[in-house]
């Protein structure tokens, strides 16, 4: 029992820290591309884009890290999962890396470091390649996950599945799954906003770009939840809103998360317009709202995202017939310390991001060079 | 040869499910190679960035700029064919090695990160980020010794079958500064080559121990190899290897010895050599398994997915593939040499 949590949380930790950073990556590319066409003509729009292209790509390097402990866990911490649906899974993994690979390769490089040499439109264009990209690359994971449930277009042959119809396997409600992710994506996005606004209106004054980031923030979030909501209740993760006994309630836990997210969005969205946006010089209840919003939102993702999880695991753990033929390492202690040993990885790495982003706010984005010098 | 190969097996030659594995597992050990050869360097710097003096260290790791994107995806492309074209093979090989897969994932997350980290922090944190890119060169050099060392012995659990494995580990640290060493040789001047031309010597003793380790527990643990180097068609391949490898070792440490004292013209020998003797041994390694992926247990054949997936996977690769070889030349033609202003 004890190997069995242990490999449930390793698993879990890697997917975690991968999947927070992956939608990070691919919110912040869709609101970049956002951003960089306005600040055609808005200087504010471009001063949001400058900073927000920093974080961008900080994300962009911990999503492509984060990637190889989870897929490398997958092997070594369910080893006959890839002898029962490797056929499926195998093909989906070298898309999502060869996805990764044409794009990050191709367009990334233009993005980050190209914005002096390349005109307008091919700048704005390589964005539009990279935030493709990064839902390409998304989309061929989350279609693994959508295929769990009811495993469509494919045969269980002698033990392992052999698919028969890869279109059938590729739209198993994979396009509502995929809803989710990019609404969940821009939530995660809005709520880093909101941290990084906080954090800014207690350091130093606001410029332009902020008031607009503020405005992008406080405006983008009761939309966002009413949409999530929706897709939420299409997904199935509020069973039974009708009844009202103790139950439904720990069911629905969901439900009432968001309604008080609403709420308190719509009071921000009321003091914020009555300021006309401005976040310099906004009182402490504010900042203290702005920064509980940003908590909820993101416990709420968690929440749907392990919800989403959960609900697919019985069907991967339906393949085996007890617990000690999944778990693939013999010794719980080498387990507990590795696990031990990622934890405090991914802690550094956190703690390094952040104090990297309140430098950012604190001094300004100082450009990395691409070619200077000799190598 | 092909023909009995595939008479054995049961096969026509033309029969898609004998040449799609065969040609993707070809396909597998280039990239494994390519990995290996041209991440090596950079495995190697890291390492000895961490016994560098202070301020040679930003200099070592500002010479892996260039190829820092392309050396990350090497890994990332060797996983997604293994996964996607031998998908059965991944409960054996894959899932006997959790700890040193754990350990080679952290140090991967850790070289990524902590580079593009180090750019754009601020100066008081470079020391932090340089320690923490080293430690991951470190950790993934470790890693790549105890795989191989399990992969030879397939996988048998004693302790001293453990204990090789750490031996393996070790060696494979000093194989891998012994390539990033003779790289810094050929590719800079002044204090930082003449401290190189030293670490390289003393790394390459421990290599050849570790290469002739290798080969010996490979060769006589396993029947089959030691008849196919023994007695098989083409032993007078093995007698030419050995004696490349000896000569190699043996004008690696001459070149390396002259050039303590003088500074000769031709600086990147060392690093030709090493490259050779890379090439080499992991040419005899592919031969030794050829057409198992765990020895004398599992081949090719039975751990390819169907012949619809692998054609999806073959198709995938012929468009890649010109794409991958042009940009990777494009980029690593600059790495030989010396250093050049941009």
């Amino acid at each position: 029992m004890t190997r069995w949590i242990l490999s449930l949380t390793q698993f879990y930790l890697s997917l975690g820290f991968a999947l927070i950073f992956l939608m990070l990556e691919l919110g912040l590319a869709w609101v970049l591309l956002i951003y960089r066409i306005r600040a055609k003509h808005s200087v504010a729009a471009l001063y949001a884009y400058r900073f927000w292209v920093r974080v961008f790509a900080l994300c962009c390097v911990l999503a492509f890290a984060a990637s190889v402990p989870l897929i490398l866990n997958i092997g070594i911490i369910w080893p006959k999962f890839m002898s029962r649906m490797g056929e499926v899974a195998g093909p989906l993994i070298g898309l999502a890396i060869l996805t990764t690979f044409i794009f990050k390769s191709c367009f990334l490089g233009l993005m980050l470091y190209g914005q002096r040499i390349l005109p307008d439109f091919t700048h704005t264009l390589s964005i539009f390649m990279v935030a493709i990209g990064s839902s390409l690359s998304c989309y061929w994971g989350l279609v693994f996950l959508a295929w769990q449930a009811e495993k469509p277009g494919a045969v269980l042959n002698e033990g392992h599945y052999i698919v028969t119809d890869w279109w059938l396997v590729l739209s198993a409600n994979s396009a509502w799954l995929f809803g989710l992710l990019w609404l969940s994506s821009l939530l995660l996005v809005l709520v880093c906003m909101f941290a990084v606004l906080a954090r800014i209106s207690k350091i130093r004054p606001s410029d332009q770009g902020d008031n607009s980031v503020y405005k992008f923030a406080v405006k983008g979030l009761p939309i966002g939840l009413v949409i999530q909501l929706g897709f939420v209740y299409v997904l199935g993760l509020i069973p039974d809103i009708s009844s009202f006994d103790l139950r439904s309630l720990a069911d629905n836990v969901v439900l009432y998360l968001y309604i008080i997210n609403f709420i308190l969005g719509i009071c921000l969205l009321y003091a914020a317009n009555k300021s006309s946006y401005d976040l310099d010089g906004i009182s402490s209840t504010k900042r203290f709202l702005i920064r509980l919003l940003a908590l909820l939102v993101f416990v709420v993702q968690i929440y749907i995202w392990a919800k989403l999880f959960n609900q697919a695991l019985p069907y991967s753990a339906h393949q085996y017939n007890n617990l000690r033929d999944m778990v693939a390492v013999n010794n719980p202690k080498i387990q507990f310390s590795l696990l031990v040993a990622q934890f405090i990885l991914y802690a550094v790495l956190l703690i390094g991001l952040r104090n990297l982003i309140i430098n950012n706010i604190r001094f300004g984005v100082i450009p990395v060079s691409r070619h200077r010098g000799r190598a | 040869m092909i023909n009995t190969l595939a008479s054995l097996l049961g096969f026509g030659t033309h029969d898609p499910s004998f040449w799609m594995p065969l040609l993707l597992s070809f396909i597998l050990f280039a990239i494994f190679v390519a990995g290996v050869v041209l991440d090596g360097f950079d495995i190697g710097v890291g390492c000895l960035s961490l016994i560098a003096p202070d301020d040679l260290k930003p200099k070592m790791l500002a010479m892996l700029k260039p190829w820092r994107d392309a050396n990350e995806f090497w890994f990332f492309l060797g996983l997604g064919l293994y996964a996607a074209a031998f998908p059965y093979a991944w409960s054996e090989t894959i899932g006997r090695l959790y700890l040193p897969l754990s350990i080679l994932s952290i140090g991967l997350v850790l070289r990524s990160v902590c580079f593009e980290f180090r750019l754009r922090s601020s100066s008081k944190l470079h020391g932090v980020w340089q320690f923490g890119f080293g430690f991951g060169a470190l950790l993934t050099a470790f890693s790549h010794g105890y795989i191989l060392a399990r992969i030879i012995v397939a996988y048998e659990a004693s302790v001293a079958y453990i204990g090789f494995a750490i031996l393996i580990g070790i060696c494979a640290i000093a194989a891998y500064c012994l390539l990033g060493s003779s790289w810094l040789v050929m590719r800079v001047k002044g204090d930082l080559r003449q401290r190189s031309i030293n670490w390289a010597l003393k790394n390459l003793r421990l290599s050849a121990i570790a290469l002739v380790a290798v080969s010996l527990v490979l060769d006589f643990s396993n029947s089959g190899i030691f008849l196919k180097w023994g007695e098989g068609k083409y032993w007078y391949l093995v007698i030419f290897l050995w004696l490349a490898l000896l000569l190699c070792f043996v004008f690696t440490e001459m070149s390396l010895q002259r050039m303590i004292i003088k500074s000769i013209r031709i600086s990147g020998l060392p690093y030709a050599f090493i490259l050779t003797i890379f090439i080499l041994s992991l040419a005899g390694l592919g031969y030794s398994f050829f057409p198992y992926l765990v020895l004398d247990e599992l081949t090719i054949w039975d751990a390819a997915a169907s012949v619809s997936v692998l054609r999806i996977v073959l198709s995938a690769v012929v468009i890649a593939m010109p794409v991958a070889i042009v940009f990777n030349v494009w980029v690593y033609w600059r790495m030989l040499g010396e250093s050049k202003p941009v």
